[in-house]
């Protein structure tokens, strides 16, 4: 970007800008005001130019009522309108036309026939209201001509209307336009329509009429009956103007009044205005900026003679002093120049003084932070493996948990069903001591069982020998009976021999007889029954012996019995033994589930507060092992620069030497 | 201990509820491995309304997860709070066991 470097141009610039400024501003404000005045002005005379045309129509109004009416009460039109006399009423209306100045004069009677005039259009629209007895008044647009016409009724003395009179003129015309442009300066137009009829407008000598009105005033003024008050171009020339609709007797718009005011006249003033200030502003810039530049001039010249003097404190040179010329700002920046290159020479002595101290003390900073760097590179190696342990440990902590809660678990149930093992082997031991006393208390009955055996079996065997003799008393009875038999027969045939002495006798052999068979009968009997008791003993006796056995054997069979239970009982004793033991061992403290809990808890904190304190030792010996980096690169990056320092120093020029003691100057 | 449990294929859903002590750890082991046993190798515990656990309660379900994950499953813990989650984070299981 484009700089000013002098002190002397700026001045003069900004002086100049300022200035320029300054009539740049007052230029703007007069023009602003110049205009808004002339386009007050101008629109004012503008409105008074259309109320001078009304004026106009006024008074020709009055005008042409006054001739209409003197010629309807004239009491000779009456008369010969009575008497039906045209030639009387024409001379009549001619000698009053010329003295009412009227272009127009007509006559009409009451059946709306003109009797006497031109016999034209004008007032037509009024007879009708004359007839009834009204005065009508318009202003009417007749083939682009502008008319004022007036209808006065004609009366007989009786009151009867026998007619009217219509006074016309054109009011379009160019001295009724001159005469307003004369007495308030602006043009003036008439529009019948939109079209000029007469206007004081002339463009190249010649009077604009017949041209047409700008079809959008025409449409404000004509179709919307508004008047417009404001700036326009009329013909390529910027105009102040006042637009009025003309209405006719209907109240529609039968033309426009216009008056403008042209600005080419006020533009022309202000464009002098314009270049006399303009003029005048330039001569003031160029005065003050020859000022600015003297002044400038002046002020900058002790400013130069500190640039040099910078300029020679700039290449080192300290031992320079400024002439101090005035008391001024200039004066004290003399003053205060002095100060700064003295002060600038105790700051340079004392760098370099500084820069050969901090030279030698960063050398042994630097030696010294190698060595730390050394130890603390170790210690960090130490620390992040005891991190890495310690981080391990709480890994493997979970294990541990895992591992002695299954164990306490395991050994819990264990304990349970030890517990439960130990109370189902009480009722064991109870059942089998039990079981040995009914064994005894049975070995014992059927050894007495044994004993009753062995008697039934020797009774039975004793029976069996009764048996045997009984079977020989049968015999001996059966012999017997026999015998009696043969005794008692052999009595009866004695008895039958002896006849009648022998026949009490043969009554007793027969009963003997009769004995003797009963007592054979009843010792077969007998001997059957010992066959059977026989049979049965025997069969007895074989039971009991095989009852004998059996018993030895089931004696056998319970000793054997009695033996296991014993050893059961024994085995049952040993397992209550083991199972109280596994009781006793498992109600250690040391496998409760609180306990084991607790002491997984306590080990995991201390294994995670390890791990957090050696996870924080780590992280801050790596800080200080940074730190100390940090330092040892400084105090090397330290070295470098007091002795680059130390260099850059060296082209000063003192006025003293640094490294010996100074004397405060008076 | 009380329990009620659903089984759909190889999935056993558990609801426990009441203290669970080395008694009701015993069922609680025999009632799991049994399930393992049946080939369902993935188990979902509710333990919400567990009011008392110890270390033999924990050591069955370690005992459960080890075996199911052998199996090819797994077991998730729901409904851990209060007391559970105590003994849970006392004893670092938080970290072995799937929570949910």
């Amino acid at each position: 970007m484009w700089e000013i470097k002098s002190i002397q141009t700026k001045q003069w610039v900004t002086t100049g800008i300022n200035i320029f400024l300054v009539a740049a501003l007052l230029m703007c404000g007069a023009v602003y005001f110049i205009s808004d005045y002339s386009l007050r002005v101008n629109r004012e005379l503008a409105a008074q130019g259309v109320d001078g045309l009304n004026l106009m129509l006024e008074s020709t109004q009055q005008r042409m009522q006054t001739a209409a009416g003197l010629a309807a009460v004239h009491p000779g039109l009456a008369a010969a309108m009575t008497a039906n006399d045209p030639a009387a009423a024409a001379a009549l209306v001619k000698a009053l036309r010329e003295t009412g100045k009227t272009e127009v004069l007509r006559l009409v009677n009451a059946q709306g026939q003109t009797l006497v005039g031109e016999g034209g259009n004008e007032g037509q629209t009024l007879i009708k209201q004359a007839l009834q007895g009204t005065v009508g008044t318009a202003v009417e647009n007749d083939a682009d001509r502008l008319l004022v016409a007036v209808a006065v009724p004609v009366k007989s003395p009786g009151g009867q209307i026998l007619g009217t009179v219509i006074a016309a003129t054109v009011v379009s015309r160019d001295e009724v336009v001159d005469a307003i442009k004369k007495h308030i300066g602006v043009d003036c137009t008439f529009f019948a329509g939109d079209k000029r009829v007469a206007t004081t407008i002339v463009q190249d000598g010649k009077r604009v009429v017949g041209t047409k009105l700008d079809p959008v005033l025409a449409d404000r003024v004509l179709n919307k009956k508004e008047t417009f008050s404001g700036e326009a171009n009329i013909l390529g020339v910027p105009y102040v103007t006042y637009y009025q609709p003309l209405l006719g007797p209907d109240q529609k718009p039968i033309g426009v009044l216009f008056a403008g005011k042209s600005q080419v006249e006020a533009r022309a003033v202000r464009n002098a205005i314009l270049s006399s200030m303009g003029g005048g502003g330039l001569v003031v810039l160029l005065i003050s900026i020859a000022f600015a530049i003297w002044s400038a001039r002046k002020l900058t010249k002790p400013l130069k003679e500190l640039e040099g003097l910078m300029n020679t404190a700039g290449t080192g040179d300290l031992r320079i002093k400024a002439p101090v010329h005035s008391a001024d700002e200039m004066g004290r920046l003399a003053h205060s120049f002095n100060l700064m290159i003295d002060n600038q020479g105790d700051v340079v002595g004392g760098v370099i003084r500084g820069s050969r101290e901090l030279s030698e003390a960063s050398e042994e900073l630097a030696a010294s932070s190698q060595e730390m760097s050394a130890t603390v590179t170790e210690m960090s190696r130490n620390v992040a493996q005891v991190a890495h342990k310690a981080a391990t440990g709480e890994e493997s902590l979970v294990e541990v948990s895992k591992v002695l809660i299954q164990l306490s678990s395991l050994i819990q149930l264990a304990k349970d069903r030890a517990v439960s093992a130990g109370e189902g082997t009480a009722l064991t031991r109870q059942a089998a001591g039990e079981g040995q006393s009914t064994v005894t208390e049975t070995v014992r009955c059927m050894a007495q069982m044994q004993i009753k055996i062995k008697e039934t079996e020797d009774l039975i065997s004793r029976l069996n020998e009764y048996s045997s003799q009984i079977g020989v008393i049968t015999e001996t009875i059966t012999s017997i009976a026999g015998q009696t038999n043969l005794l008692a027969l052999n009595a009866a045939i004695e008895a039958a021999r002896a006849g009648e002495a022998g026949r009490g006798f043969a009554v007793v052999a027969e009963e003997v007889r009769k004995l003797a068979e009963q007592s054979d009968q009843g010792a077969r009997e007998v001997s059957q029954l010992l066959g059977k008791v026989t049979e049965n003993t025997t069969s007895a006796v074989d039971a009991a012996r095989q009852s004998r056995l059996e018993m030895e054997k089931a004696v056998g069979s319970t000793d054997a019995a009695h033996v296991a239970l014993s050893k059961i009982l024994g085995a049952v004793e040993q397992m209550v033994d083991d199972v109280g033991q596994i009781v006793d061992v498992t109600n250690d403290e040391v496998a409760t589930s609180d306990r084991i809990l607790l002491l997984i808890d306590e080990l995991g904190r201390g294994i995670e507060e390890t791990a957090r304190i050696a996870k924080e030792v780590a992280a801050a010996t790596d800080q200080t092992a940074g730190v100390v980096e940090g330092v040892a690169a400084s105090a090397e990056q330290t070295t470098s620069m007091a002795a680059e320092m130390e260099s850059m120093v060296s082209r000063f020029k003192l006025r003293f030497n640094p490294f010996k003691h100074r004397e405060p100057e008076q | 201990m009380e329990h009620t449990m659903q089984t759909e294929r190889d999935r056993v859903q558990i609801r426990l509820s009441g203290p669970i002590h080395v008694r009701d750890a015993g069922k609680l082991r025999n009632l799991l491995l049994a399930q393992l046993e049946k080939g369902c190798c993935h188990f979902v515990i509710d333990v919400a309304r567990v009011d008392l656990i110890d270390s033999s309660g924990l050591g069955v379900l370690i005992q459960v997860q080890q075996k199911a994950a052998s199996a090819g499953g797994g077991m998730k813990l729901t409904g851990v709070t209060g007391v559970v989650k105590e003994v849970l984070e006392l004893s670092r299981l938080d970290r072995v066991f799937t929570i949910e």
